[in-house]
């Protein structure tokens, strides 16, 4: 408990250690805050830029596809201002039919994403009609109630979608009007290319790994997808007034449009301006992130996505590599900060043992094993040489105060000493004290005891002639003593009775 | 059955009071009842060491010479004293009595006048030893040879000699080892106080020794923890595990040997 409360209290640590963990907090602290700081900024930057990639791969599909539209477009007006056109139209005897179709022969294998080029007169019948190898010709069919039809003879182009009733084939239909020579429209020139030029477009990028790119058209109805199960489902439930003409437009069966439920990202796509990104869930379940972009041609929409699990990766990876390299780092500081903290540490403890030899002024200060801790250079480097030179001026000085140490001499004048002890044992006092000194101790031994000095006397030296018997406990010089309080305490005190 | 011992010493300021105060403290500490007594009646001083002071002395040794008490009725017991001055716990298991002389300037005065008999003076040591049942008393004497010092060497037991190792001692000293060899003190030793630190101690003995063909009990540094405590309580309780106080110990062993 003690130790632990020891290794809770800093004040407690070793030099090392402190230094030691302030050496690693200094490096560890700032350089985590700012690998913390910069991570968030750049996993920001990343999100942000990948984003940006994303709506930039919707924008770049969508303009292909814009392009696609546009450039059949304008091939569809070339076709209408043809001479030949215009003469077949304005009067099929005097321009021959092969002429005619010699020139839309030409313009149907100019691009291989072209299935028909045909010609309409002005009561909407197909008069003639060039198309690929394994497609039927349309000669005859009426059309007048097909809306590109209608809206070319009004004078405009137009850009019509229709799913094949049999081919369940998404068909796009180019309509230009055909003027005859006093500006009356005579017919539509028109040019159809199937969904799968469209598909192809869709394709060309590949967008990461499970990423995907499908087009959605104006009413939320999905028109191409890589999963063809998805085809012609749209977002969201459509209004009810809305349903009979998607119906009609796409040929659907069952006369409804089933609804994929995706209300977030409907929210975000339709009605979009510009590419932008978004985030929804898919119809798997999982959250898509991704980014989309309006055609300019048609109001469809190219959504490109991917798994949030795979957009995320690189963010991850950048965050698994700014920790790795927190952990390398404090790895790397850890070992400097322990071998700085040695460096200072080893010739602060060797100089806590060379103070304490000294202050046992024992043998075991030793001045060279002292110098090989102390570093070259530096503060602790001169503390432990002046730490030396100190300890070797003090013992310098010791072995100087011993050598002073004095002798002492005695000198005794005899002759005086002789003269001033006469002067005291030739008086009469003094014969007389001793006189009685000798008579008491004499009487003593003679057992008599009739004077209160011998009487005095022959006490104590009875108690010495018992302690001379008992020579035991050596070792203790007080035992004699206790154990004579002892026995004069158990003795009878013989009075002296003559005086 | 008391064992009486004298400390003396040739000049005054050897530190005789101190060592008689330490030894006694030494041996009421091992179980012994001890009495001491200031027959320095000229210029006394052990009384200060146990705290008393001329207010509270009551009776004296001059009391007892003059006739006025019973020597036993001028001890005063200052068992409790030691205690209270004891840096530790330490009670002594025996007792310490002290029969002081007067510092009364007066009373001094009449001593140095009239003198005194110095018979009365072996009367009460045998009265004191009897009265209070003493283990040991302890004679506090006066510096120099005169008659009761004499006295107090011929009836002694033991005899410690104080001596400081300068010149002025040394011959002094000598006179005194001799005088007292020819009362034939049955032991008698020499105790060299107030050592200067430069000298080699056991040289300081050895020469000692020698010169006056006498035991050296112990050689005592001059000591500054003993300056400090001067004259104001007893070292041996103040410092218990100072080397000083296992030299008082050597030297009661010695003397009781």
């Amino acid at each position: 408990m003690k130790q632990l409360q020891q290794v809770l209290y800093p004040p407690a640590w070793s030099v090392t250690v402190r230094l030691s963990v302030a050496l690693l907090l200094a490096a560890l602290v700032p350089m985590s805050l700012i690998a913390y700081y910069n991570n968030q900024v750049s996993l920001h930057s990343l999100e942000g830029t990948e984003f940006e990639t994303k709506a930039l791969l919707a924008s770049s599909i969508a303009s292909r596809l814009d392009q696609l539209l546009s450039d059949t477009q304008h091939v569809a007006k070339q076709v209408s201002g043809e001479p030949a056109v215009i003469g077949f139209l304005d009067n099929p005897t005097a321009v021959p039919y092969e002429a005619a179709a010699l020139t839309l022969d030409n313009v149907l294998f100019s691009n291989p994403n072209y299935e028909y080029v045909y010609l309409m007169d002005r009561t909407g019948d197909a008069v003639m009609s060039r198309q690929l190898e394994h497609l039927s010709s349309i000669e005859g069919l009426h059309l007048k109630d097909r809306k590109y039809f209608q809206q070319a003879m009004a004078g405009g182009q137009y850009i019509d979608v229709l799913v094949g009733r049999t081919s369940r084939q998404l068909g796009l239909y180019f309509s230009s009007p055909v003027y005859g020579p006093d500006g009356d429209s005579i017919g539509v020139a028109a040019i159809k290319i199937g969904g799968a030029a469209v598909e192809e477009v869709m394709k060309t990028l590949q967008i990461g790994e499970q990423g995907i790119a499908f087009l959605i058209d104006q009413d939320g109805v999905i028109v191409s997808h890589p999963n063809p199960e998805l085809y012609y489902h749209s977002l969201v439930s459509l209004p009810p007034k809305k349903v009979p003409t998607v119906v009609q437009r796409l040929t659907l069966s069952g006369g409804r449009v089933e609804s994929l439920g995706m209300a977030d990202l409907a929210a975000d796509v339709l009605q979009a301006t510009h590419a932008d990104h978004t985030s929804y869930i898919n119809t798997d379940g999982t959250r898509h992130i991704g980014g989309f972009a309006p055609l300019s041609q048609l109001h469809w929409t190219v959504v490109v996505s991917e798994p949030q699990a795979e957009f995320a990766e690189p963010l991850n990876n950048l965050a698994r590599q700014s920790g790795l390299s927190v952990v390398i780092v404090g790895v790397v500081v850890a070992v400097i900060a322990l071998s700085l903290a040695q460096s200072i540490a080893r010739p602060v403890r060797a100089l806590t043992h060379a103070a304490q030899a000294l202050e046992r002024d024992d043998d075991s200060f030793d001045a060279v094993g002292l110098e090989a801790h102390a570093p070259k250079h530096g503060d602790i480097g001169q503390l432990v040489r002046v730490f030396i030179r100190m300890a070797q001026e003090v013992k310098a000085r010791e072995e100087r105060l011993k050598q002073q140490v004095m002798e002492l001499r005695i000198e005794i004048d005899e002759v005086q000493k002789e003269r001033e002890v006469a002067r005291i044992v030739d008086t009469e006092y003094f014969r007389d004290l001793k006189a009685k000194a000798v008579d008491a101790r004499r009487r003593r031994d003679a057992g008599n005891t009739d004077s209160i000095f011998d009487a005095l006397k022959s006490k104590v030296r009875d108690d010495a002639a018992d302690e001379n018997t008992d020579d035991s406990a050596e070792d203790d010089p007080f035992f004699d003593l206790r154990t004579r309080a002892e026995n004069i305490r158990r003795r009878q005190i013989p009075q002296p009775d003559d005086d | 059955m008391a064992h009486i011992i004298s400390v003396h010493s040739f000049r005054g300021g050897t530190g005789k009071s101190n060592t008689t105060a330490n030894v006694s403290t030494v041996l009421a500490a091992e179980g012994l009842k001890v009495g001491m007594v200031d027959t320095d009646i000229q210029s006394p001083g052990i009384h200060v060491l146990f705290g008393i002071s001329e207010d509270t002395m009551g009776a004296t040794l001059n009391d007892y010479l003059w006739g006025k008490c019973d020597i036993a009725d001028a001890a005063h017991d200052v068992t409790a004293f030691i205690n209270e001055s004891s840096a530790g716990p330490t009670v002594p298991p025996g007792q310490l009595l002290l029969v002081p002389s007067s510092v009364k300037a007066g009373e001094i005065a009449r001593v140095l006048r009239e003198g005194y008999d110095v018979g009365l003076l072996n009367d009460g040591f045998h009265s004191l030893i009897e009265a209070l049942d003493l283990d040991v008393l302890m004679i506090d004497t006066h510096p120099g040879l005169n008659e009761e010092t004499l006295l107090s060497i011929a009836i002694s037991d033991a005899l410690a000699i104080i001596m400081r190792p300068d010149q002025q001692d040394i011959q002094g000293t000598s006179v005194t080892v001799e005088v007292a060899r020819k009362l034939d003190v049955p032991r008698m030793m020499l105790v060299v106080n107030k050592t200067p630190t430069v000298y080699d101690f056991n040289q300081v003995k050895a020469t000692v020794e020698d010169k006056y063909a006498c035991e050296v009990a112990a050689v005592l540094p001059h000591s500054d923890e003993m300056m400090m405590l001067a004259s104001s309580g007893v070292f041996v309780f103040r410092y218990p595990d100072n080397t000083m106080t296992e030299k008082y110990r050597q030297i009661a062993a010695r003397l009781m040997a």
